[in-house]
């Protein structure tokens, strides 16, 4: 058995890993059993079909793999980095045992180092476990070599981390502990979509785009055969360390490594004190500004929203979460009002699809945060109202941003009354859809412990994102004008019913 | 005289029983301390009476009502307020009571009216625009009774109301309590400090196991036990000592 020595980098690493394992542990076994099934449909699907396939080819970077695998990564680097900045910006305020280790002689590099290899785990680790079904039947038929890609994502991880953790420590330089931890949200919500963003700029801006697509194409086909992504190229080192080829995997793997060591020293020196300053970074200024009295707001349902929207408002971490998907709604409705202006029926229809797919999402996050992140439920339990009265109000709470954040799709109204009227149903279905099953299943929680959705159950969570789906192929394919969008529907609604057998007790519809 | 508070037979079981068949009557205007040991079913007890669980067994009167079969009527007349304070970090004292008299449907004019008298009072009025997030305990603990007191409730349910509060406000919110009695007003209290009890209330319960072992003034408690001039601390501890033997 290993017995590191006592406040050495490993004995610490084995801490945190042991808290890591024993809060996991309530994930049970449901979530594993439903995590290895979609592993093994993958490999089955996808992986072995693959591996199959390309068991007798030769495997070489060649300038268009090198294309996809770089596009690839970048995408994956983006996702990574979204989620590492906001983990290594909490890393600075969470304080759970940080005052109890910075108050022991360990230096606070070397707990920053150990910390931050656990978020580079995290971010990293739930894309190695998606790659093994694609990567391992591809390695047991005759290409060993693609093992390297393992390396490859724990080298973008690494570097994700690193970069994150130097984004978080400039955040808390530039604008200061009071100010990063919402910046760092936001800042999140845009690198984590900004992939997304890049590739709308074509739908959106086509007209003017279009005399420039011609050159860069060309451009492109001059690189592809011999330029910057030529298989000699240092564009082409990730896929030549995921073919397994020592020298790039070598130096992918270990620059990372080096840039994460270099970023942890030159943070870690600064880690105690910026800690520090983030433990008073929520206290209120010295003296507020004292408004002008104005009069109380009544009626139930006035304070009720009211009340929701203001801490729905002062909490920019839960808001980043809803603002990520509001970054996806905008540009899709507005390329779909454009492909509308256009007449193009097909990307109407696979619009409006999109768009119910994502108000349905974001009405279910709106509706997490109301709902489930409740400060306090005993102070509206001991209240002379009725839980529906709350739960009414919370609802409206929820649907009535849903409501103004999708209505510019009303526009479509004027192009395509179908589409538009279809599009309208589509996202109020959808929305309400979500927001009942979070009544349903709601779990009250204080708003601190609420960084994850996590607050209802898995079934519930799978459920609404069927739904959603379900909802989104409704829509469209109704929006196409098919009557084929009856049949779809029964399977959001189907979803929706068996969701209510399992709500609790006093449903409101 | 009309009782502010009637428990009978009630039964509350988790995993075992936390109240087992507790019958207590308290009259309206009076203060009552309800004592016991960490786990002996006085917060179970209390949150029954709040409405915040409902009894396996047993009724709750409140002036009157019936507040299992009428909640919402007996909730109207109830405050409650915890040891861990009720509020949203994110929300400023004065949002606070504007949030909480909506939820008691306390008018307008008299709610805001009433909202400055109690912030004034509980020396928060300077920071009624300041959010909660950043208060000591002892702050958050003010805001929450000052949300208790907002709809002027006849019977109050305090569980360690004193927890988090320096010497001074500890005074303050005992000569409050006092003088709600006096106006009529009812209060049913916990607490671990048995001084407070000893000074304060007219009558006392001590519940142990969810049962109550005993009631009455100090002087009936001390004849009980056995104890004759002792101290609440030692009539506790002799009844509970006892019950556990």
């Amino acid at each position: 058995m290993i017995r590191p020595a006592p406040g050495s980098h490993l004995w610490l690493l084995l801490h945190e890993l042991k808290l890591f394992f024993r809060s996991s542990k309530k994930a049970g076994k449901v979530v594993m059993l439903i995590l290895a099934g979609v592993l093994v449909l993958l490999a089955a699907t996808a992986g072995i079909p693959l591996a199959l396939a390309m068991r007798k080819a030769a495997f070489a970077p060649v300038p268009p793999l090198v294309l996809s695998i770089d596009l690839g990564a970048a995408v994956l680097f983006t996702l990574m980095l979204s989620q590492a900045l906001v983990m290594t910006t909490q890393s600075f305020y969470e304080r759970g045992d940080l005052d109890l280790l910075l108050s022991s002689p360990l230096s606070p590099a070397r707990l920053l180092m150990v910390r931050c290899l656990g978020i580079a785990v995290s971010v990293a680790g739930i894309y190695l476990i998606m790659a093994t079904p694609v990567l391992v039947p591809v390695a047991f038929l005759d290409h060993w070599q693609i093992l390297g890609g393992y390396g490859v994502i724990a080298a973008l991880g690494l570097a994700a981390t690193a970069c994150g953790l130097l984004l978080a420590a400039l955040l808390f330089k530039l604008v200061g502990p009071r100010r990063t931890k919402t910046v760092g949200q936001l800042l999140a919500a845009f690198i984590g979509a900004s992939i997304f963003l890049l590739s709308q700029i074509p739908n959106l801006f086509r007209d003017r785009l279009r005399p420039e697509i011609k050159p860069a194409v060309h451009w492109l086909k001059v690189q592809t055969a011999d330029g910057i992504l030529g298989p000699h190229s240092a564009a082409a080192w990730p896929v030549r360390a995921m073919l397994g080829e020592a020298m790039p995997f070598a130096a992918v793997l270990g620059c990372a490594v080096l840039f994460y060591a270099g970023v942890v020293f030159i943070v870690g020196a600064r880690f105690a004190d910026d800690a520090a300053a983030a433990t008073g970074a929520d206290a209120p200024r010295a003296r507020a500004r004292s408004r002008p009295l104005r009069g109380f707001q009544g009626g139930l349902y006035s304070v009720l929203i009211r009340k929701e929207w203001r801490l729905l408002r002062r909490d920019p971490a839960l808001l980043a979460q809803v603002l990520l998907r509001v970054l996806y709604l905008l540009p899709l409705t507005a390329a779909l009002l454009e492909n509308a202006q256009h007449g193009k029926h097909l990307a109407i229809a696979g619009g409006v699809g999109a768009i119910t797919v994502i108000a349905s999402m974001i009405a279910g996050n709106l509706a997490w945060i109301t709902i489930s992140a409740e400060d306090a439920p005993d102070l509206l339990a001991s209240a002379p109202i009725s839980r529906e009265s709350v739960r009414r109000a919370k609802l409206g709470a929820v649907l009535l941003p849903v409501a103004a954040l999708c209505s510019p799709v009303l526009l479509l109204l004027l192009f395509y009354p179908w589409a538009g009227f279809v599009a309208v149903l589509g996202i109020a279905a959808g929305s309400l859809s979500e927001a009942l099953v979070q009544l349903w299943y709601e779990k009250p929680t204080p708003r601190k412990n609420f960084r994850r959705r996590g607050g209802i159950s898995w079934a519930a969570s799978l459920g609404g994102f069927v739904m959603d789906m379900g909802w989104g192929a409704t829509a469209g394919v109704a929006a196409a004008g098919s009557l084929w969008a009856i049949a779809v529907a029964i399977l959001p609604i189907g979803v929706l019913a068996l969701l209510s057998m399992g709500a609790d007790g006093d449903m409101i519809l | 005289m009309e009782a502010g508070l009637e428990l009978k037979a009630l039964c509350k079981s988790f995993a075992r029983p936390a109240v087992d068949n507790l019958s207590l009557t308290i009259p309206a205007g009076e203060l009552y301390a309800l004592l016991g040991p960490n786990g002996a079913g006085k917060t179970t007890t209390l949150r029954m009476v709040a409405g915040l669980l409902k009894p396996d067994k047993g009724t709750i009167r409140i002036f009157g009502i019936d507040a299992v079969a009428e909640s919402l009527a007996a909730k109207r007349v109830v405050a409650w307020l915890p040891d861990e304070p009720m509020i949203y970090d994110k929300l400023t004292p004065l949002e606070y009571l504007e949030f909480v008299a909506g939820l008691w449907a306390v008018g307008r004019g008299a709610a805001m009216a009433k909202a400055e008298e109690l912030l004034r009072w509980l020396d928060l009025w300077a920071h009624r625009d300041e959010r909660c997030e950043g208060f000591s305990r002892g702050m958050k603990q003010k805001t929450a009774l000052a949300g208790a007191l907002i709809h002027d409730p006849r019977l109050m349910i305090l569980d360690e109301p004193l927890s988090g509060l320096d010497a001074a406000m500890a005074r303050q919110v005992k000569d409050l309590l006092v003088r709600r009695v006096k106006d009529g007003g009812t209060v049913i209290l916990t607490t671990h400090i048995l001084d407070v009890a000893e000074r304060l209330a007219e009558r006392i319960g001590i519940i142990h196991h969810g049962k109550l072992l005993a009631e009455g003034t100090l002087e009936q408690l001390r004849g009980r036990s056995g104890l004759a001039g002792s101290s609440l601390e030692d009539v506790f501890l002799e009844l509970t000592a006892g019950d556990d033997a």
